[in-house]
Protein backbone atom coordinates (compact mmCIF):
# COMPACT_ATOMS: atom_id res chain seq x y z
CA UNK A 1 0.00 0.00 0.00
CA UNK A 2 1.49 3.89 -1.07
CA UNK A 3 1.83 6.14 1.92
CA UNK A 4 -0.54 8.32 0.56
CA UNK A 5 -3.50 5.64 0.45
CA UNK A 6 -2.58 4.37 3.68
CA UNK A 7 -2.55 7.94 5.59
CA UNK A 8 -6.09 8.12 3.27
CA UNK A 9 -7.28 4.87 4.74
CA UNK A 10 -5.62 5.53 8.48
CA UNK A 11 -8.17 8.83 8.30
CA UNK A 12 -10.89 7.35 7.01
CA UNK A 13 -11.06 4.69 9.80
CA UNK A 14 -10.43 7.59 12.78
CA UNK A 15 -13.71 9.06 11.49
CA UNK A 16 -15.36 5.67 11.17
CA UNK A 17 -14.47 5.16 14.98
CA UNK A 18 -15.12 8.82 16.09
CA UNK A 19 -18.67 8.58 14.66
CA UNK A 20 -18.69 4.91 16.04
CA UNK A 21 -18.15 6.32 19.46
CA UNK A 22 -20.39 9.25 19.49
CA UNK A 23 -23.02 6.86 18.22
CA UNK A 24 -22.29 4.64 21.93
CA UNK A 25 -22.79 7.78 23.86
CA UNK A 26 -25.98 8.62 22.28
CA UNK A 27 -27.00 5.50 22.85
CA UNK A 28 -26.08 4.75 26.41
CA UNK A 29 -27.57 8.43 27.32
CA UNK A 30 -30.40 7.38 25.80
CA UNK A 31 -30.81 4.33 27.91
CA UNK A 32 -29.62 5.80 31.50
CA UNK A 33 -32.32 8.60 30.36
CA UNK A 34 -35.16 6.75 30.00
CA UNK A 35 -34.44 4.60 33.17
CA UNK A 36 -33.51 7.51 35.71
CA UNK A 37 -34.70 10.78 33.88
CA UNK A 38 -32.35 13.94 32.66
CA UNK A 39 -32.07 15.59 35.77
CA UNK A 40 -30.93 12.55 37.92
CA UNK A 41 -28.24 11.59 35.12
CA UNK A 42 -24.83 12.22 35.41
CA UNK A 43 -22.51 12.58 32.65
CA UNK A 44 -19.97 9.95 34.62
CA UNK A 45 -22.50 7.41 34.49
CA UNK A 46 -23.36 7.78 30.95
CA UNK A 47 -19.47 7.67 30.06
CA UNK A 48 -19.70 3.92 32.06
CA UNK A 49 -22.62 3.10 30.09
CA UNK A 50 -21.09 3.92 27.33
CA UNK A 51 -17.54 2.30 28.24
CA UNK A 52 -15.15 5.26 27.23
CA UNK A 53 -13.77 7.74 29.04
CA UNK A 54 -15.61 11.13 31.09
CA UNK A 55 -13.19 13.09 28.62
CA UNK A 56 -14.37 11.05 25.69
CA UNK A 57 -18.24 12.05 26.64
CA UNK A 58 -16.87 16.04 26.60
CA UNK A 59 -14.93 15.43 23.58
CA UNK A 60 -17.86 14.76 21.46
CA UNK A 61 -20.77 16.56 23.77
CA UNK A 62 -19.05 19.93 24.67
CA UNK A 63 -22.20 20.61 27.27
CA UNK A 64 -24.76 18.45 28.84
CA UNK A 65 -27.53 20.36 26.50
CA UNK A 66 -25.78 18.80 23.23
CA UNK A 67 -26.05 15.09 24.92
CA UNK A 68 -29.41 15.45 25.71
CA UNK A 69 -30.39 17.43 22.50
CA UNK A 70 -28.89 14.63 20.48
CA UNK A 71 -30.33 11.43 21.98
CA UNK A 72 -33.92 13.76 21.99
CA UNK A 73 -33.24 14.08 17.69
CA UNK A 74 -31.92 10.08 17.82
CA UNK A 75 -35.56 8.96 19.85
CA UNK A 76 -37.39 11.19 18.34
CA UNK A 77 -36.94 11.11 14.48
CA UNK A 78 -39.19 8.87 13.47
CA UNK A 79 -42.10 10.74 14.72
CA UNK A 80 -40.41 14.36 13.18
CA UNK A 81 -40.09 12.58 10.11
CA UNK A 82 -43.52 11.43 10.08
CA UNK A 83 -45.21 14.34 10.87
CA UNK A 84 -43.42 16.51 8.42
CA UNK A 85 -44.48 14.29 5.78
CA UNK A 86 -48.00 14.22 6.60
CA UNK A 87 -48.37 17.97 7.51
CA UNK A 88 -46.87 18.40 4.03
CA UNK A 89 -50.10 16.96 2.13
CA UNK A 90 -52.91 17.27 4.59
CA UNK A 91 -55.19 19.33 5.92
CA UNK A 92 -56.79 16.57 7.92
CA UNK A 93 -55.72 17.48 12.07
CA UNK A 94 -57.01 14.30 13.00
CA UNK A 95 -54.53 11.78 11.17
CA UNK A 96 -51.76 14.60 12.74
CA UNK A 97 -53.03 13.80 16.25
CA UNK A 98 -53.19 10.01 15.44
CA UNK A 99 -49.82 9.55 14.44
CA UNK A 100 -48.41 11.93 17.23
CA UNK A 101 -49.92 10.01 19.81
CA UNK A 102 -49.33 6.28 18.03
CA UNK A 103 -45.42 7.64 18.20
CA UNK A 104 -45.34 9.00 21.56
CA UNK A 105 -46.25 5.92 22.92
CA UNK A 106 -43.94 3.64 21.56
CA UNK A 107 -41.86 6.02 23.54
CA UNK A 108 -44.13 6.60 26.00
CA UNK A 109 -41.39 6.41 28.70
CA UNK A 110 -38.68 8.55 27.14
CA UNK A 111 -41.24 11.37 26.07
CA UNK A 112 -42.68 10.83 29.81
CA UNK A 113 -38.99 11.41 31.32
CA UNK A 114 -38.51 14.34 29.17
CA UNK A 115 -42.13 16.23 29.95
CA UNK A 116 -41.24 15.66 33.61
CA UNK A 117 -37.56 16.64 33.85
CA UNK A 118 -37.62 19.78 31.31
CA UNK A 119 -39.40 22.55 33.86
CA UNK A 120 -36.63 21.24 36.52
CA UNK A 121 -33.52 21.77 34.19
CA UNK A 122 -31.95 25.40 33.89
CA UNK A 123 -33.50 27.53 31.51
CA UNK A 124 -31.07 27.48 28.89
CA UNK A 125 -31.05 24.11 28.34
CA UNK A 126 -34.90 24.57 28.65
CA UNK A 127 -34.73 26.99 25.82
CA UNK A 128 -32.78 24.85 23.65
CA UNK A 129 -35.02 21.65 23.90
CA UNK A 130 -37.77 24.32 22.52
CA UNK A 131 -36.23 25.15 19.67
CA UNK A 132 -34.72 21.97 18.85
CA UNK A 133 -38.32 20.51 19.42
CA UNK A 134 -40.19 23.29 17.62
CA UNK A 135 -40.70 20.72 14.00
CA UNK A 136 -43.37 19.42 16.17
CA UNK A 137 -45.62 22.13 17.25
CA UNK A 138 -44.77 23.94 13.60
CA UNK A 139 -46.63 20.77 11.88
CA UNK A 140 -50.30 21.36 13.80
CA UNK A 141 -49.80 24.86 13.19
CA UNK A 142 -49.14 24.79 9.65
CA UNK A 143 -52.45 22.54 9.28
CA UNK A 144 -54.63 24.51 11.85
CA UNK A 145 -53.55 27.42 9.40
CA UNK A 146 -54.78 25.36 6.33
CA UNK A 147 -57.83 24.54 8.34
CA UNK A 148 -58.59 28.47 9.06
CA UNK A 149 -58.08 29.16 5.33
CA UNK A 150 -60.39 27.25 4.25
CA UNK A 151 -62.75 27.66 7.13
CA UNK A 152 -63.11 24.57 8.79
CA UNK A 153 -61.25 25.80 12.04
CA UNK A 154 -61.93 29.12 14.48
CA UNK A 155 -60.45 31.82 13.63
CA UNK A 156 -58.00 31.75 16.97
CA UNK A 157 -54.06 32.06 17.18
CA UNK A 158 -52.56 29.16 15.89
CA UNK A 159 -50.23 28.78 19.51
CA UNK A 160 -53.32 28.24 21.62
CA UNK A 161 -54.51 25.40 19.86
CA UNK A 162 -50.57 24.13 20.49
CA UNK A 163 -50.79 24.82 23.94
CA UNK A 164 -54.09 23.11 24.12
CA UNK A 165 -52.91 19.83 22.05
CA UNK A 166 -49.38 19.88 24.24
CA UNK A 167 -51.05 20.71 27.80
CA UNK A 168 -53.13 17.27 27.35
CA UNK A 169 -50.55 15.28 26.01
CA UNK A 170 -48.22 16.52 28.62
CA UNK A 171 -50.66 16.07 31.52
CA UNK A 172 -51.15 12.42 30.08
CA UNK A 173 -47.42 11.42 29.90
CA UNK A 174 -46.61 13.79 33.02
CA UNK A 175 -48.68 11.28 35.41
CA UNK A 176 -48.31 8.09 33.19
CA UNK A 177 -48.99 5.77 36.41
CA UNK A 178 -51.58 7.83 37.90
CA UNK A 179 -53.81 8.39 34.68
CA UNK A 180 -53.25 4.81 33.13
CA UNK A 181 -51.64 7.14 30.03
CA UNK A 182 -50.82 3.69 28.19
CA UNK A 183 -54.74 2.50 28.22
CA UNK A 184 -56.19 6.09 27.79
CA UNK A 185 -53.86 6.83 24.40
CA UNK A 186 -55.07 2.96 23.32
CA UNK A 187 -58.83 2.68 24.31
CA UNK A 188 -59.87 6.46 24.43
CA UNK A 189 -57.68 8.31 21.41
CA UNK A 190 -60.45 8.82 19.31
CA UNK A 191 -62.18 10.91 22.18
CA UNK A 192 -59.09 12.84 22.93
CA UNK A 193 -58.66 13.99 19.52
CA UNK A 194 -62.63 14.44 18.80
CA UNK A 195 -62.71 17.10 21.91
CA UNK A 196 -59.77 18.83 20.19
CA UNK A 197 -61.30 18.60 17.18
CA UNK A 198 -64.12 20.32 18.26
CA UNK A 199 -62.71 22.88 20.13
CA UNK A 200 -61.29 24.33 17.18
CA UNK A 201 -64.41 24.03 14.30
CA UNK A 202 -65.55 26.87 13.40
CA UNK A 203 -69.25 26.69 14.50
CA UNK A 204 -70.51 30.14 12.61
CA UNK B 1 -35.03 17.22 13.03
CA UNK B 2 -30.77 16.61 12.27
CA UNK B 3 -29.12 13.90 11.73
CA UNK B 4 -31.83 10.69 11.62
CA UNK B 5 -30.55 6.79 13.08
CA UNK B 6 -33.63 5.13 13.05
CA UNK B 7 -36.68 5.90 11.35
CA UNK B 8 -36.79 7.04 7.66
CA UNK B 9 -34.39 9.43 6.30
CA UNK B 10 -34.90 12.79 4.76
CA UNK B 11 -32.61 13.00 1.91
CA UNK B 12 -30.93 16.99 3.62
CA UNK B 13 -31.90 19.00 6.58
CA UNK B 14 -30.89 22.28 6.58
CA UNK B 15 -27.58 23.69 8.03
CA UNK B 16 -29.09 26.31 9.84
CA UNK B 17 -32.30 25.53 11.68
CA UNK B 18 -32.28 21.71 10.80
CA UNK B 19 -35.78 21.62 8.70
CA UNK B 20 -35.43 18.42 6.62
CA UNK B 21 -35.90 19.27 2.76
CA UNK B 22 -37.64 16.50 0.86
CA UNK B 23 -39.22 18.94 -1.83
CA UNK B 24 -37.31 21.11 -4.22
CA UNK B 25 -39.45 24.19 -3.18
CA UNK B 26 -38.08 23.69 0.14
CA UNK B 27 -34.50 25.20 -1.43
CA UNK B 28 -34.06 28.18 -2.00
CA UNK B 29 -35.17 28.82 -5.75
CA UNK B 30 -35.85 25.41 -5.89
CA UNK B 31 -32.37 24.59 -6.03
CA UNK B 32 -31.34 21.00 -4.40
CA UNK B 33 -27.83 21.65 -4.40
CA UNK B 34 -27.82 24.14 -1.54
CA UNK B 35 -27.54 22.68 2.28
CA UNK B 36 -29.54 25.14 3.49
CA UNK B 37 -33.45 25.23 3.20
CA UNK B 38 -35.82 27.92 1.62
CA UNK B 39 -36.55 29.82 5.58
CA UNK B 40 -32.58 30.95 5.67
CA UNK B 41 -31.50 31.85 2.62
CA UNK B 42 -31.54 32.47 -0.86
CA UNK B 43 -29.92 31.45 -3.76
CA UNK B 44 -27.30 34.09 -3.13
CA UNK B 45 -26.13 33.14 0.37
CA UNK B 46 -27.49 32.31 3.78
CA UNK B 47 -29.20 34.96 5.22
CA UNK B 48 -26.73 37.08 7.95
CA UNK B 49 -26.90 36.04 11.35
CA UNK B 50 -29.64 39.18 12.65
CA UNK B 51 -31.51 37.92 9.98
CA UNK B 52 -31.23 34.43 11.18
CA UNK B 53 -31.92 34.81 14.80
CA UNK B 54 -34.70 37.14 14.57
CA UNK B 55 -36.93 34.91 11.81
CA UNK B 56 -36.12 31.89 14.49
CA UNK B 57 -37.49 33.89 17.00
CA UNK B 58 -40.83 35.00 15.34
CA UNK B 59 -40.92 31.07 14.41
CA UNK B 60 -40.82 30.17 17.46
CA UNK B 61 -42.70 32.75 19.37
CA UNK B 62 -45.66 31.67 16.46
CA UNK B 63 -45.31 27.55 16.78
CA UNK B 64 -44.79 27.14 20.51
CA UNK B 65 -46.09 30.57 21.99
CA UNK B 66 -42.67 31.11 23.46
CA UNK B 67 -42.49 34.88 25.10
CA UNK B 68 -40.76 37.54 22.55
CA UNK B 69 -37.55 37.42 24.89
CA UNK B 70 -36.62 34.40 25.70
CA UNK B 71 -37.47 33.17 22.29
CA UNK B 72 -34.91 35.42 21.30
CA UNK B 73 -32.19 34.37 23.55
CA UNK B 74 -33.22 30.76 22.67
CA UNK B 75 -32.85 31.37 18.90
CA UNK B 76 -29.14 33.08 19.44
CA UNK B 77 -28.42 30.02 21.42
CA UNK B 78 -29.50 28.10 18.74
CA UNK B 79 -28.27 29.60 15.74
CA UNK B 80 -24.34 29.93 17.56
CA UNK B 81 -24.11 26.09 17.84
CA UNK B 82 -26.19 25.80 14.27
CA UNK B 83 -23.59 23.39 11.74
CA UNK B 84 -23.49 26.56 9.41
CA UNK B 85 -21.79 28.71 12.13
CA UNK B 86 -19.69 25.48 12.95
CA UNK B 87 -18.72 25.74 9.12
CA UNK B 88 -17.52 29.34 9.57
CA UNK B 89 -21.01 30.34 6.87
CA UNK B 90 -22.74 32.40 9.21
CA UNK B 91 -20.57 34.77 11.53
CA UNK B 92 -21.82 35.15 15.26
CA UNK B 93 -22.68 38.84 15.99
CA UNK B 94 -22.88 39.98 19.74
Amino acid sequence: MSTQLFIKDSIRNRRRNKEKTRKEITRAAIKIFTKQGFVKTSTLEIAKEAKVAHGTVFFHFPTRAELMIESIYRTMDKLAYELDLLSRKTTDLRKLCRLFLREISIKETFYSRLVRDLPQLPLDIQRLVFASLSGFSTHFVEVIERGQKKGNFRNITPKTAVFYWFGMVNYLYSYPELLGTKKITKNEETELIDFFIKALKNRG
Amino acid sequence: MADKSNGPKPSKVCIVCTMPMVKPEDYPGGNTALDYCVHCGTENGIYPYRKLVKGFAEFMQKTQGMDPDQAMKASKEFIDNCEAVKQGRVKVEK
